[in-house]
């Protein structure tokens, strides 16, 4: 167990330290101690909430991903995989489509629109595998199957609906759409919200963490050992849908985050979830704030997408981790 | 009615089914704290889903289980993990994980949050008991099919049930470690703990279950292993003939194939 608190210790630091660079440093260059009162409130009322968003938008992927991992036993599995980020998609780009015929502000539409598509996506998902969410399986690759493959033809059908909007849309606003589905941090209006949502689903998931880290051995396993399996189920799927929506409303689709943050934090620490879970929060808001860091200096004054710098990253770094691991 | 006279697990006129396929009609059948029941029968006859029926993993189409006198479908999980468990027919480790806090796992239902010195403690006394004890700090994906199952059985000694049902407990094991696996059984229903394994071995039931139950296509056969285990029930129950030979005081049976029909 101290091993955990030196664990976290770390990462809450790296956080930190993250936080405070992204505060500090933007396309501008970085705060120096000479610059006038006025510059540096200027600055920092733009970049705080802009690096809050990177934080909880990352500490909210990971999370997810950490529990759709464990969820569905599958490596492979990511916030995205069971059709909620195509659902929030959807959602966004239609609202941003219906905004320019009705004449409303497009900006305002997109947070609601995403929000809306990813609340029917996930009550679309559970609709359709209502049957084998009360089932249990004795083994643990049948369980999670009929639910990866029902998220996955979700998630091509709304695949289809996010090309129709694009190809559908005046070249006005296909710019601010494909940016838009790329992802970036700009908007912090529903940071509030999201944090809550975040918080409450970390505090959910360390508290069933135990029970957790049995499901991920097996429905029938951790059913014979007392956890109540098929409301665990639900519920976590609820907390990584919850997160997922949040983080897919603020800041778009960003790839790469939920995938990888959870799965180097398992090749470095292990499959305990008490330890798991909770440092991919932190690692995943520290590596979303970095790399926005990244995206906003690195060819300054352009700022590329975020989902670029992830991707650009996590590869590489992913690939090592696993190369490293087999050894 | 006193809880000393109250079976650990009562199956009240149970029918099962494997999907339209009946696999049991109307069983009744009671299981006693001191007895180590094996259940024989051929492929597909119903032994791991009756197992699985009698822990709660799987309806019963007819008929209920009691245990300790209470419904199982009525007991939350968290209780049920105390008076009885299962061991499954095949482990499935996904992720890699060391073997005591695998074993720890056992401990979920009497535990809180924090894992305690207590449970590791336990852990190694169950690797001890199941002969894995060298192996206590290998990762859990290492080990072979037959060292996983015994990481398994020390789960299920450390859950502490006052049940214990395994699904072929001897299936992936080498002759010595069977032997060891019999033996440790034998000596927990001597502790007074009620045992029901499911088993291909008929001479390793022989020796060492106390009671019999012999599922065959048409005719059941339930009670002390001695009166159970007869050639002609055997016969019967598998189709093939036996020949018996008394070994060291315990009924041996040797299969012997049907004579060509010329």
């Amino acid at each position: 167990m101290r091993h955990f608190l030196t664990v976290l210790c770390g990462l809450l630091l790296l956080s930190l330290l993250a936080l405070a660079a992204a505060a500090l440093c933007g396309s501008t260059g970085c705060l120096r101690p000479s610059a006038s009162a006025d510059t540096v409130a200027l600055l920092l009322s733009l970049r705080v909430p802009r690096a809050l968003t990177a934080f909880v938008v990352g500490a909210a992927l990971a999370l997810s991903g950490a529990l759709m991992q464990v969820l569905l036993r599958n490596p492979l599995a990511d916030p995205y995989v069971l059709g909620l980020s195509g659902g929030a998609a959807a959602g966004a780009l239609l609202a941003m489509l219906a905004a320019v015929q009705l004449g409303w502000p497009v900006q305002m539409a997109s947070a609601p629109g995403a929000l809306v598509g990813a609340s029917l996506a996930m009550l679309l998902l559970f609709g359709l595998v209502r049957q084998s969410l009360r089932q249990l399986s004795v083994s643990p690759l049948l369980s999670s199957q009929r639910l990866l493959l029902t998220g996955v033809m979700l998630a091509a059908g709304f695949g289809a609906l996010i090309s129709l909007a694009l190809s559908i849309a005046p070249d006005a606003q296909l710019r601010g759409m494909v940016f838009w589905l790329i992802g970036d941090l700009d908007d912090a209006r529903l940071l509030p919200l999201a944090a809550a949502v975040l918080f409450l689903a970390l505090l959910w998931t360390l508290r069933h963490a135990p029970a957790l880290n049995l499901l991920a051995r097996g429905d029938a396993f951790a059913q014979l050992l007392g956890v109540p399996v098929l409301r665990l189920r639900v519920m976590s799927l609820c907390a990584a849908a919850a997160c997922t929506a949040m983080a897919v409303a603020m800041a778009g689709t960003i790839g790469f985050v939920g995938l990888v943050v959870p799965h180097t934090l398992r090749l470095l620490l292990g499959n305990e979830q008490r330890l798991l879970l909770p440092a991919a929060v932190l690692a995943g808001g520290a590596a979303l704030t970095l790399a926005d860091l990244l995206a906003r200096t690195i060819v300054a004054p352009v700022q590329l997408p975020v989902g670029v710098i992830t991707a650009l990253v996590g590869v590489p770094v992913f690939l090592w981790l696993l190369a490293r691991s087999r050894t | 009615m006193s809880t000393m006279d109250q079976p650990v697990l009562q199956a009240q006129q149970v029918t099962l089914h494997a999907g339209a396929r009946v696999l049991l009609e109307g069983l009744d059948w009671q299981v006693r704290a001191g007895q180590f029941w094996c259940v024989l029968g051929r492929n597909g006859i119903g032994k791991s889903s009756l197992l699985h029926a009698a822990a709660g993993l799987q309806q019963t189409t007819a008929g209920r289980w009691l245990l300790q006198g209470q419904a199982v479908q009525a007991i939350p999980p968290s209780l049920l993990a105390r008076q009885r468990g299962l061991l499954l027919q095949q482990q499935y480790d996904a992720f890699s994980l060391p073997v005591t806090e695998a074993v720890m796992a056992g401990r979920f239902a009497q535990t809180s949050w924090r894992s305690s010195p207590e449970e590791r403690r336990l852990a190694m006394a169950a690797l001890e008991q199941v002969g894995l004890a060298q192996l206590a700090d290998a990762d859990l994906l290492q080990l072979s099919g037959g060292e996983r199952q015994r990481i398994a059985m020390a789960t299920l000694l450390v859950q502490d049930p006052a049940l214990l049902l395994l699904d072929e407990p001897t299936s992936h094991q080498d002759i010595a470690a069977q032997l060891q696996i019999m033996t440790l059984l034998r000596a927990l229903a001597a502790q007074g703990k009620a045992l029901v394994a499911s088993c291909h071995d008929i001479n390793l039931a022989s020796r060492f279950a106390t009671h019999v139950l012999l599922l065959g296509e048409r005719q059941r056969w339930a009670g002390a292993a001695s009166e159970v285990l007869q050639a002609a029930a055997l016969e019967e129950a598998f189709s093939c003939r036996f020949a018996e030979v008394e070994v060291q005081g315990v009924m041996q049976f040797m299969s012997l194939p049907t004579p060509f029909q010329s």
